[in-house]
């Protein structure tokens, strides 16, 4: 367990490199002089020059590179364009609440998952395994700012029910409509993996065994089938780590929710060059680890796995 | 959004013999086996309405001149109300005017345009590379294998929606960054499928055959085992123009894909967002029409794929 941890921590630190090459090199494609753009469009002359000093702009392409390398494993980013703060810091404030949203769109998934996976597990053809089947396709298939911008429009905007975005006291109240644009279209995907995988699971001796003691179908499924099935299920989520941040940050800027993705979004309009490209990279550092953490939970649900 | 289910497509399996066929007979077994997946594909009902839907709106993109009733861009003084609102559907703008007095119609229709070439050249850039990495890293093994494999899975660390913004602030947002960007954030998946199938495929005894006889290492990649590649990039390629389709709204909806005033479908929309509470329409209508789209590449790979598997 430990050196397979060990291990997985240097595939973080490669992630790390492989990504700090990505940006690096984006940055450098930038046409014309690189400090004019990195300093922001409203800077002034002593302002930039002093920007290409720390940049490092007057060295060569490989130097500059280790420069950035270093400074980015030290964990300095650079200075906002905008927000007259190092990126590392706008980052860490805006953090707890992309960290919320994100577990509250986990939890809204999996609830739906469970319930609705199950439920068309047990009843296969039926209507609702049906309806789920094309909750599924739509959720894949609509877009996601469209699905929460309509969600403002008749609950917030119509009903009145919720706040029309933002943050605000009480915060979870402002935490339901983000939540739910994202978390219920992935719930229902999600519930067809696992009906998928408990129906594939059903079949298992140990399962028939389950059932002739006389167990009911319900209690064999859940207390038997249920926690083999969840395996792919996991693998599968911790692949789309980077499609649950890629669909917050939208969500984010549709609702206006104080995240990274928000901040992100509105440095783009800003052209802060600095502070997007630091979300970029300190979002894939994120995901990397997440990823670890999903790994080490596969351990402990399935014992199989720590043979390997 | 693009979720995990591309790299579930199966690996289809090349029917044994195949490889001792001469060429006439080849040929011939291959067009059997394209008829009898179009046979299948046919029976399923809703996967050819939706190719229907598709086709109509391929129609409809590129007659948009014709069937359009106005110039997409074209501001109309009559096309706002006298305190500058958007008007409702009259005889004159079917759908009504979008906030800038411009026939939302006439937009749908020439969104058209670009959402569909966004979607079909994205995602032929996304099989291409795809397809290449992945067949050179499964074939070559060693250290290509290795690179490519690695940068595959730091790739995938990219959440695509951050690398698009990312992109947009550094180059100018066009339709060919647009269509770079997708591509960038999407060969990962048909490079996966693909490196797996060749993994196997490269043991087959046709290829072994192939090389005992002399032939060469490209030449078996492109004459051996690309050609069993192809249903399931056909399959992937369907399934990838609706997300290719998505992925341009939502990068058009930051403000990082498509810029203004050119109509596509993402960028209506987020010409609409700040007015959804006056009017819903103007998102209603864009929002719909990506949908329906979307759907129907989504249900029609599917299609495809189950009748690729059936084989």
């Amino acid at each position: 367990m430990l050196s397979y941890l060990v291990r997985r921590l240097g595939w973080v630190l490669l992630v790390l490199l492989g990504v700090s090459i990505i940006t690096f090199t984006l940055v450098s494609l930038i046409p014309g002089d690189v400090a004019i753009f990195y300093a922001g469009p409203h800077a002034s002359a002593q302002v930039i020059a002093e920007t290409r000093h720390s940049l490092g702009l007057d060295q060569p392409k490989p130097i500059q590179f280790f420069h950035y390398l270093a400074k980015t494993l030290h964990g300095d980013l650079g200075q906002s364009a905008t927000l007259d703060e190092p990126v590392w810091n706008a980052l860490l404030e805006r953090v707890p609440a992309t960290a919320a949203l994100a577990v509250a769109v986990i939890i809204t998934e999996m609830v739906v998952m469970f319930i609705f996976g199950i439920v068309s597990s047990l009843y296969p053809d039926s209507l609702i395994d049906r309806a789920v089947a094309g909750f599924a396709a739509m959720g894949v298939s609509l877009p996601g700012f469209w699905v929460g911008i309509m969600l403002l429009y008749f609950i917030g905007y119509k009903l009145s029910w919720l706040p029309l975005g933002g943050y605000g006291d009480p915060w979870i109240v402002y935490l339901i409509l983000p939540a739910a644009t994202q978390g219920v279209p992935g719930g229902f995907w999600y519930a067809r993996i696992l009906k998928a995988s408990l129906v594939g699971t059903l079949h298992q001796d140990y399962v028939r065994t389950a059932r002739s003691k006389g167990l009911a179908q319900r209690l064999v499924v859940i207390r038997h089938a249920l926690p083999n099935a969840i395996i792919p299920v996991l693998t599968i989520a911790a692949m789309d780590l980077g499609q649950l941040f890629g669909g917050i940050v939208v969500v984010e800027a549709v609702f206006s929710w104080p995240g990274i993705g928000l901040m992100a979004y509105q440095a783009l309009q800003a052209l802060d060059v600095p502070l997007v490209i630091g979300t970029v990279l300190f979002t894939a550092l994120c995901i990397a680890l997440l990823n670890i953490l999903a790994d080490v939970l596969r351990v402990l649900v399935d014992p199989r796995v720590r043979l390997a | 959004m693009q979720r995990s289910e591309l790299s579930d497509v199966p690996a289809v399996l090349p029917g044994t013999g195949i490889g001792t066929l001469d060429d006439e007979e080849r040929a011939m077994a291959a067009a059997a086996k394209r008829r009898s997946t179009w046979a299948r594909l046919r029976r399923q009902r809703v996967a050819m309405a939706c190719l229907v839907i598709i086709l109509i709106f391929v129609l409809a993109a590129i007659l948009a001149p014709l069937l359009a009733p106005h110039d997409p861009n074209f501001q109309f003084d009559s096309g706002l109300t006298n305190d500058g609102h958007p008007l409702g559907s009259t005889p004159f703008f079917p759908l009504g005017t979008d906030t800038a007095g411009r026939d939302v119609l006439s937009r749908l229709l020439f969104g058209a345009r670009i959402s569909l070439t966004v979607g079909v050249l994205a995602t032929l850039l996304t099989v291409t590379v795809g397809v290449a990495l992945g067949a050179v890293s499964g074939y070559f093994g060693g250290w290509l294998e290795i690179i490519i494999t690695r940068l595959v899975d730091i790739m995938l660390a990219f959440p695509v929606v951050l690398l698009g913004l990312a992109a947009a602030a550094i180059f100018t947002p066009s339709v060919l960054t647009t269509i770079v960007v997708i591509a960038a954030t999407q060969w990962m998946y048909m490079a996966r499928v693909v490196y797996s199938m060749v993994l196997t495929l490269k043991e087959w005894e046709f290829v072994s055959a192939a090389r005992a006889v002399g032939v060469g290492d490209w030449r078996i990649i492109w004459r051996h085992i690309a050609p069993h590649l192809v249903p399931v990039a056909i399959a992937y390629s369907t399934l990838g123009v609706g997300i290719s389709i998505l992925l341009e709204a939502t990068l058009s909806f930051l403000n990082a894909g498509v810029p203004q005033p050119t109509a596509s479908w993402g960028s209506m929309i987020a010409a609409g967002k700040d007015y959804y509470r006056e009017d819903a329409a103007l998102m209603l209508y864009p929002g719909l029409t990506l949908a329906v789209v979307v759907l129907a590449f989504t249900i029609v790979g599917d299609g495809i794929s189950k009748a690729v598997e059936a084989r």
